[in-house]
């Protein structure tokens, strides 16, 4: 009588003996909810944004000897100068092209062969020199910590703390990540949230007032 | 395993339950939040390139070096410019309003012609020039037919404008009543002087002011607040009816205004005392008037300050490596000459160095007034006799529908005249005027200041455009040289710009300096020899009191936060006026407690304050930082015109401020009106 019950409720002969088995399709949504929320859905909400240009700050840096400051500096009032502009740029490549000129050097040398990085640092020039330079546009350059509006956020003040604290490119980055865009708010995946700005600000002793911020 | 109904709402239950545990609901909910903040309509920030160009702000009346900041060239914001040696990165409250006040809504933005009261036409810049020539060429011949009121000392659209008054058979040049406009007056033509009287600020460590409010509103207030920045261990003190905002930062000595000339002459007798002296021609003259009229025991019966205080005050003064004494009237016009005279008298017997005189800028348009000759008419002359108005009135950043004493009276002498306003916004002369032409904002146009009225060296900077609004405005010099052409008037220059290079070159600047917004100075000149003290002055000029006065002085104060005669409230400062100033739209009178109990009124409470000339309303706020008998308030609230943001906003001090005859000079004079109050 006991095991024809078993039979009517369960036919499942591998989960034959278990008491758990009238909980299985509760378990089933379960998982498979949870795997969605947590491996589907994130990537499902972000679209991929490739920057404009091809850029290396490990070539700016490393190979020719920039310091950050040469690009992103405090202006006299102490606001951050952020991302250069393309005047500000033009001023060492305009006239002359630094790959174009190593190219042009070192392949006269017998048996050269131009290396791939070498190609697209030069191609990626090309383009820039073409698009932006001789134009006069505006890169339109992704940034992946770009705040709304209502954040006023001062660099000067958080001078002390180094910048990959922050931001997920430094100065020995090649290759610039792709940006990953919310399809809902626009802001980048990488945007700090203000849980993470107070978290720090907790940490560190300091002010969390609104006005701190939201001015 | 069956798939059956209760298979499914397992399922789903389980499924309901796994989500909660994942971000999806959350992260859905907070991007929406995000989401929710950047609708299309939600403004943006313009963010790029940040640039900052130079100019010399003219929002006040000394005006501010200062640099105009842009992003992806919108201008955005001003700020002080350290490089220039006169206001030093200093910036007053309505120069760092500057840009926002070029996008303001009161913006003239296309000429108008009344058609009727309050009702305008608009026309092209032709149709305006034709009417001007029209107007003006009407009355040419008529002598003094054509006049001008200019409410800015310092330009050279000064120049442009008196030349054509002149060619135009008129001497009806007048400038908008100001302490400047009194002192010129008085020093050239009464103290024998020539130029303008020098206040050096620089390491001066002990300042007596009477009753001038000079390191908020007097004068080039920003100059002499960064100098004082400068001068830490200097002491200050403040004579006057009112303990202003430069009281409050040294001693403040309770004096009645009126009596201020009988304060600075006893401190001249004990000066004199020390041993002090004149090589002026009427010295001897001055010291037998003080030694007779000023002794201690007047003094003391005058103005109830005794012998030993009043000592210790001119010890002060004799100790001080570099006195300075400045007088002046608590809201900066309708000054009386004598106090003006009683300070020079004080500098010149300490000797400071800090008095001096600058001289009058070359002019370099043909037939063009010197500044002692725009100061020498009254504009209050012909406006209390009725007569020899002019029948065509230019207003040159002037607003005198708003800003004369007696306004009601004024305003009606107006209305024969055909007026032509140039204004920037439209102010309460603008609305009021026949025709009104769009001048563009201080910083879209060309022009520049010599010497502005309280700073201590020769000085001049020059006004680069660093904006454009892109409203369909004229600098006023160049309406002026348009007009003088349509009239057949040969000015020789073509535009201010020319005129400014001009003056440049005649006064031995660099341009390219200048373009910086440096300042070209050099030092003032020593007080020449010839001039006199003014004792014949001291002893005749005394006020005329035309009938019964009023039982209470009225000491209005000129805060330069609340603006200007010809600049209303900027929008942005109107944070800054004290609840105790101003309450939604009703505006406090200031009175000690003593005041209070006199007239039966608590805080708060609405009284009228009556003239002869006319009347307004406003509330009581009791402050012992105003002595017994008096009453204050600030000017610059209670426009008519405008905008919302200012417009109706408490009341006009101009409407009881009473006109009197001071004899001996015949100057019309308003410093301390008397009214009467009246709980409502």
């Amino acid at each position: 009588m006991e095991e024809n019950k078993k039979e009517k409720t369960c036919k499942c002969k591998l989960f034959a003996t278990c008491k758990c088995c009238k909980y299985l399709p509760f378990f089933i949504g379960f998982l498979v909810t949870l795997g969605f929320g947590w491996l589907i859905f994130p990537n499902l909400m972000l679209t991929d944004k490739e920057q404009p240009v091809w850029f290396s700050h490990k070539v700016h840096v490393e190979e020719q000897g920039e310091p950050c400051e040469t690009c992103h500096y405090f202006n006299e009032d102490g606001s951050f100068s952020g991302i250069p502009n393309t005047e500000s740029c033009a001023t060492c490549h305009e006239g002359s092209s630094y790959v174009a000129d190593r190219v042009e050097s070192e392949s006269g040398e017998e048996g050269y062969v131009m290396p791939v990085e070498t190609k697209r640092a030069l191609d990626a020039e090309t383009e820039y020199m073409e698009k932006y330079v001789e134009t006069g546009k505006e890169v339109p350059w992704l940034v992946y910590q770009y705040q709304p509006d209502n954040v006023f956020f001062s660099h000067k003040a958080h001078e002390s703390i180094t910048c990959n604290t922050c931001h997920i490119v430094d100065g020995a980055t090649n290759d610039n990540p792709v940006l990953q865009e919310n399809k809902l708010t626009g802001y980048s995946k990488n945007t700090m949230k203000m849980a993470e700005c107070e978290s720090c600000h907790a940490e560190k002793g300091q002010s969390n007032a609104c006005y701190v911020c939201h001015k | 395993m069956d798939f059956n109904r209760r298979t499914f709402i397992q399922v789903a239950a389980g499924g309901t339950a796994g989500i909660l545990f994942t971000p999806v609901i959350w992260k859905t909910l907070d991007d929406i939040s995000i989401w929710s903040q950047n609708w299309g309509w939600i403004p943006k920030l313009n963010r790029g390139n940040v640039a900052e160009k130079a100019t010399y702000s003219k929002m006040c009346p000394a005006g501010c070096a200062a640099k105009v900041k842009s992003v992806k060239e919108f201008p955005y914001a001003t700020v002080g410019n350290e490089a220039n040696t006169i206001t030093k990165g200093g910036l007053c409250p309505l120069c760092l309003s500057g840009v926002q006040m070029a996008y303001s809504p009161s913006r003239v933005r296309t000429p108008l012609l009344k058609t009727a009261e309050n009702q305008y036409k608009e026309i092209s810049w032709d149709e305006a020039m034709s009417i001007m020539v029209e107007k003006i060429g009407a009355v040419r011949k008529k002598k003094n037919a054509f006049g001008v009121i200019s409410g800015d000392i310092t330009s050279s659209t000064n120049e442009v404008l008196s030349a054509l008054c002149r060619s135009l058979n008129s001497n009806a040049y007048y400038l908008m009543p100001s302490d400047a406009r009194t002192e010129l007056f008085v020093w050239n033509s009464f103290l024998g002087g020539s130029g303008q009287p020098a206040y050096d600020f620089a390491d001066v460590d002990f300042g007596l002011f009477l009753g001038a409010d000079v390191f908020e509103s007097w004068g080039a207030a920003v100059a002499a607040k960064e100098a004082r920045a400068l001068t830490p261990d200097a002491t200050y003190m403040y004579a006057g009816s009112v303990q202003t905002r430069t009281a409050s930062i040294g001693d403040w000595l309770p004096v009645q205004n009126d009596k201020l000339t009988a304060f600075a002459l006893g401190l001249a007798f004990h000066i004199l005392r020390a041993g002090k002296r004149s090589g002026t021609s009427d010295f001897a003259q001055f010291r037998t008037f003080i030694q007779e009229k000023y002794t201690p025991i007047a003094v003391e019966r005058e103005i109830g300050i005794g012998e030993k205080e009043m000592e210790a005050i001119a010890k002060r003064l004799l100790a001080a490596k570099k006195p300075l004494v400045v007088a002046g009237s608590s809201f900066s016009q309708g000054g009386t000459s004598t106090a003006f005279v009683a300070s020079v008298v004080l500098n010149r017997l300490l000797e400071t160095a800090a008095f001096g005189v600058i001289p009058e800028a070359p002019t370099v348009v043909k037939n063009a007034m010197k500044r002692s000759e725009l100061a020498a008419q009254d504009i209050m002359q012909p406006i209390i006799q009725g007569t020899n108005f002019p029948e065509v009135i230019i207003t040159y950043e002037a607003n005198p529908f708003y800003g004369l004493p007696a306004l009601r009276n004024a305003v009606e002498v107006f209305q024969h005249s055909f007026v032509i306003s140039m204004s920037t916004y439209l102010d309460e002369t603008a609305e009021k005027a026949d025709l009104i032409l769009p001048a563009n904002h201080p910083y879209e146009r060309h022009d520049d200041s010599y010497a502005p009225f309280g700073t201590g060296l020769v000085n001049y900077n020059i006004v680069t455009p660093t904006m454009n609004s892109g409203i369909d405005a004229k600098t006023p010099g160049d309406i002026v040289l348009s007009l003088a052409k349509s009239l057949n008037v040969d000015l020789v220059f073509a535009n201010m710009q020319e005129i400014v290079e001009a003056k440049t070159k005649a006064l031995g600047a660099t341009s390219s300096e200048l373009m910086q917004g440096l300042a070209f100075t050099k030092p003032a000149n020593k007080v020449p020899t010839k001039t006199i003290l003014g004792a014949l002055l001291l002893k005749t000029a005394t006020i005329k009191e035309n009938g019964k006065k009023g039982k209470y002085s009225l000491a209005p104060q000129f805060l330069l936060n609340i603006g200007t005669v010809s600049l209303a409230t900027p929008p942005l400062n109107l944070i800054t006026i004290r609840d105790t100033e101003l309450s939604y739209n009703d505006m406090f009178v200031a009175m000690c407690s003593t005041t209070a109990k006199e007239l039966s009124v608590m805080q708060g409470d609405k009284v009228r304050v009556s003239s002869k000339v006319g009347e307004i309303v406003a509330k009581v706020n009791i402050a012992e930082s105003v002595m017994p008998g008096v009453i204050t308030a600030p000017i610059g609230l209670g426009r008519t015109a405008w905008d919302h943001f200012t417009k109706g906003k408490g009341a006009n001090l101009f409407n009881v401020i009473e006109v009197v005859t001071e004899s001996g000079t015949n100057m019309n004079v308003w410093e301390y009106p008397a009214v009467n109050i009246a709980k409502v």
